[in-house]
């Protein structure tokens, strides 16, 4: 009995571990969002001197607003777009047969690994000629493009696990074709999808390399581009309040998401990792 | 690459004598998986294409933005620029180290956090959800934030550890900080160095260069993988 007790002692010491290893980064932007600028820099980690002023600041900013508006309008057309196609094609991949089924994982994952920051200086040639430089395509054809390798492998490896006999036993028992995809197969593939469409949206979301090089005006810069361009009181001073504040306020969306989806999400992470 | 254009595409000279013997029902199967896959292959190498063969001719030229008339081919001398250049071999160097080292480090914490978290009889969601905040962070602010916090003159970490020396000043203290956040700061990594090449100094053709070694690693790195675990071809083989 003691034996087991102290077993539990001890999983509880491990999950207060990685509870308080996780929440420090997190608790740390959050610290230095509520410091006033003048003690931001102070050398401590919880403020001495408290204030929303950072918050109300961003928000005067056009330059935040606007790029908040870019980010949420990118990130879930390209999102949308990139899910889509992957879907499509993981289904094929997982269910039909056809020559060429080996190569397409394959080649999925050449993109997948192929250095990003290598692309972006010929891509930011490209845009600037044809004219998509700092225009929203601009920035949703690269993000689908890179995120369609990861959704094509997370979702072939969910699909490959959805029992399709179902589908059949469904239409033995009189549904017609149309109803036993919509209420067999459709269910039970929407957590995977569901998982890729978050994964995918982060990724967008917070990228910056991109949206650095291929932006320049709140036309189409993104937060995290715009993060990086917000003013300082001199041109020597990093405006941290400023920056820590905007990141809360960008990670509260996202968090949002992944509580509300993080049972699917670890199940969708361990179905992709098992299987690759 | 190529051989993703192969698919959407007449089939080729072995399936069209292979062709008789399928029934209409495989011939019309593999045709709607050809549409299906079609649209992510196109866009795949469509997007990708492009900016591989440019920056290839790129790097076989002196093409800088500082000097636009100037631009001539000039075979592979920009090659021998940066493999002879010591700050090349150094960020390979770097490069390697973090990589190594974290994702060792990465694999060993993940394990033990996998096994806690399967462990776990109480308030699981909520322990879950905690795990996985950290990764919604902006990357860059994560950074920049942990930049602060570990300078010595306004962090909070040199203060709690008792250092006296700025940290981010030495390679240990700095591999030390990169792992742990991820960023890249004061150690120029091998992507840091193509960034800087290609758009800080605008020079154009030294920069793809070092875009196309940057691959050729990766690739080689790949292709090793993908040789010696037979990683690239899981997906396939239980279907197969």
């Amino acid at each position: 009995m003691s034996h087991h007790k102290k077993q539990i002692g001890g999983w509880s010491t491990a999950i207060v571990v990685i509870c308080v290893v996780s929440l420090i980064p997190v608790l740390w932007i959050v610290f230095l969002s509520l410091k006033t600028p003048a003690t931001a820099t102070d050398g401590s980690f919880i403020p001495h001197q408290w204030t929303l002023s950072n918050y109300s600041d961003i928000f005067k900013q056009g330059i935040f607003t606007d790029a908040l508006r870019n980010s949420i309008g990118i990130g879930l057309i390209s999102t949308v777009l990139a899910v889509a196609l992957a879907s499509s094609a993981a289904y094929a991949i997982a269910r039909l047969d056809f020559p060429g089924k080996q190569v397409i994982p394959l080649a999925a994952l050449g993109v997948a690994m192929f250095p990003q920051i290598s692309l972006v200086g010929p891509l930011y040639n490209l845009w600037r000629q044809i004219g998509l430089y700092d225009t929203w395509p601009g920035l949703i054809i690269p993000y689908m493009t890179f995120a369609l390798p990861l959704s094509i492998y997370v979702l072939s490896a969910f699909f490959r696990e959805i029992p399709w006999e179902l589908e059949e036993a469904a239409q033995v028992d009189g549904a017609t074709p149309f109803q036993a995809f919509r209420k067999v197969i459709v269910p039970l593939a929407t957590p995977g999808i569901v998982t890729t469409f978050i994964i995918v949206f982060i990724i967008c979301w917070n990228d910056f390399v991109f949206a650095i090089s291929l932006t320049s005006t709140s036309a189409a810069q993104t937060v995290p581009a715009a993060i990086s361009s917000f003013p300082g009181v001199s041109q020597f001073s990093v405006p941290y309040g400023d920056i820590a504040a905007a990141a809360v306020i960008v990670t509260i969306p996202v968090m949002l998401l992944v509580l509300i989806f993080q049972r699917r999400i670890v199940a969708g992470l361990t179905a992709g990792a098992v299987k690759g | 690459m190529s051989a993703v254009t192969a698919p959407p595409s007449a089939p080729s000279a072995q399936t069209t004598s292979r062709r008789k013997h399928l029934s209409d029902r495989a011939r019309a199967e593999r045709r709607l998986a050809y549409w299906l896959v079609a649209p992510a292959a196109i866009v795949m190498v469509a997007v990708t294409a492009y900016p591989i063969i440019d920056a290839v001719a790129l790097s076989l030229q002196r093409a800088d933005l500082r000097f636009p008339n100037a631009t001539k081919f000039i075979g592979l001398s920009n090659y021998g620029h940066v493999l002879t250049a010591p700050v090349w071999w150094q960020d390979v160097f770097h490069t390697v180290i973090l990589t190594v080292i974290s994702v060792s480090i990465q694999l060993v914490l993940g394990m033990c956090l996998a096994l806690v978290m399967h462990r776990i009889i109480f308030r699981r969601g909520l322990v879950r959800a905690i795990a996985l905040v950290p990764y919604a962070i902006v990357a860059v602010v994560a950074a920049e934030s942990w930049q602060l916090a570990f300078s010595l003159q306004s962090g909070w970490i040199p203060k709690l550890l008792g250092l006296s020396g700025d940290p981010l000043s030495h390679t240990f203290g700095t591999y030390v900080a990169i792992i742990f956040n991820q960023g890249a700061q004061g150690t120029e990594s091998i992507s840091i160095l193509n960034y800087n090449t290609l758009l800080d100094r605008l020079n154009l053709g030294l920069g793809s260069a070092v875009s196309v070694l940057l691959f050729l690693l990766v690739a080689l790195i790949a292709i090793v993988f993908i040789v010696g675990l037979g990683a690239g071809r899981a997906p396939s083989t239980e279907a197969a």
